[in-house]
């Protein structure tokens, strides 16, 4: 009678495993849920690209992010001009130093035309890292993830969700 | 005429005695020829309730093996698959849905002799053997309840969002490497 009890502690140890492994790991999202730049600069050899679905910003938000990262100098040339960046001087960058990230918001649809400044939930946050030659694109939903996302950055002046008149 | 359904019922009751004494009376010639034939091959001969428990723990032992290759299957192919393919969302669906499927089908043939042993259950019934076939709590009750729960926890993860960062796809650069830009990104620069 012991045998069949110490087979089913057994399975069921295996078994926790099976679920301990399947919620530790991390998972690979389909390409077809993933974002559209993601899936736009997946295919290149000059960009590394990844993306993050449900970020974990604090117990409360999350966010999806995309980080592309220019493995070439081409790379980060195509960036710049997809996102509308202007280049910065060595100097500049030496001043700043090596902790500068530039924050911007671009709407949704085409991260290279301007903010839309009807509602800042209706862009996505861009952080530009210049040393690095990366770019984290963080996709807005609603206004917690805006002001997670910005953080201290963020202006209470601006007008998140309503039309600006 | 209460009487006469007494008699009636008197009647038929004798009946399915004398039923009942034919079944046990050829259950018993037959375990005797069974052991007959064991002691003349040189086994020793057990009585019919000891060989139908032992039938049935036989039986019970390639059910069980059945779930516990299912189960292992299905815990390699998500060890394997999980961390590597894209898609993998489908795949551990699949996965949950072959371990329920598993378990039901188990909880189906464990519960199928109970049933049908309480169906036939007469009053005065005296035949002792079909009495090792029905089944209390044993392993595949076990085994099914757990493939179960197991089956319903990968699906219930499944079905909720991620909410921890672990869904990640990566093209030219490491899961840990995407990570540890956004965790800078909040670290570093945002504090």
């Amino acid at each position: 009678m012991k045998r069949p009890w110490i087979i089913t502690i057994a399975v069921c140890l295996l078994l926790a495993a099976v679920v301990a492994v399947a919620v530790l790991l991390p998972r690979t999202v389909p390409e077809a849920e993933c974002s559209d730049v993601y899936r736009r600069y997946a295919g290149r050899d000059d960009v590394a690209a990844g993306y993050i679905r449900d970020y974990r910003i604090n117990d409360t938000v999350s966010v999806d992010v995309t980080v592309l990262e220019a493995v070439t100098d081409s790379g980060w040339a195509m960036m710049c001009s997809d996102f509308n960046i202007l280049p910065m001087t060595q100097e500049m960058l030496d001043f700043l130093g090596p902790n500068t990230v530039e924050v911007r918001y671009a709407p949704k649809d085409d991260y290279a035309r301007p903010m839309d400044t009807a509602a800042m939930i209706n862009n996505d946050v861009i952080a530009v890292h210049w040393i690095d030659s990366a770019i984290y694109i963080f996709r807005i939903e609603h206004e917690r993830q805006f002001k997670a996302v910005c953080h201290e950055q963020y202006n209470e002046s601006i007008n998140l969700t309503t039309s600006a008149k | 005429m209460t009487t006469k359904k007494n008699d009636d019922e008197r009647g038929l009751m004798a009946e399915a005695d004398v039923l009942l004494s034919e079944l046990q009376r050829g259950w018993d010639h037959r375990a005797a020829r069974i052991d007959a034939l064991g002691a003349a091959h040189g086994t020793q001969a057990l009585r019919p309730g000891v060989r139908a428990s032992m039938s049935t723990r036989r039986l019970r032992m390639v059910r069980w093996a059945a779930v516990g290759a299912a189960n292992v299957a299905v815990a390699a192919a998500v060890v394997v698959l999980l961390p590597r393919r894209e898609g993998c969302d489908a795949l551990l669906m699949a996965a949950g849905l072959l371990m329920a499927a598993a378990a039901g089908a188990v909880a189906l043939l464990v519960a199928a002799p109970h049933w049908i042993s309480l169906w036939r259950r007469a009053p005065g019934r005296r035949v002792a053997a079909p009495q090792a076939r029905t089944l209390p709590m044993g392993v595949e009750h076990c085994a099914a309840t757990f493939s179960a729960a197991a089956a319903v926890l990968l699906l219930f993860m499944l079905r909720s969002p991620v909410g921890d960062g672990r869904g990640i796809s990566v093209h030219g650069m490491d899961r840990a490497a995407v990570v540890a830009h956004v965790d800078d990104y909040f670290n570093r620069y945002m504090s």
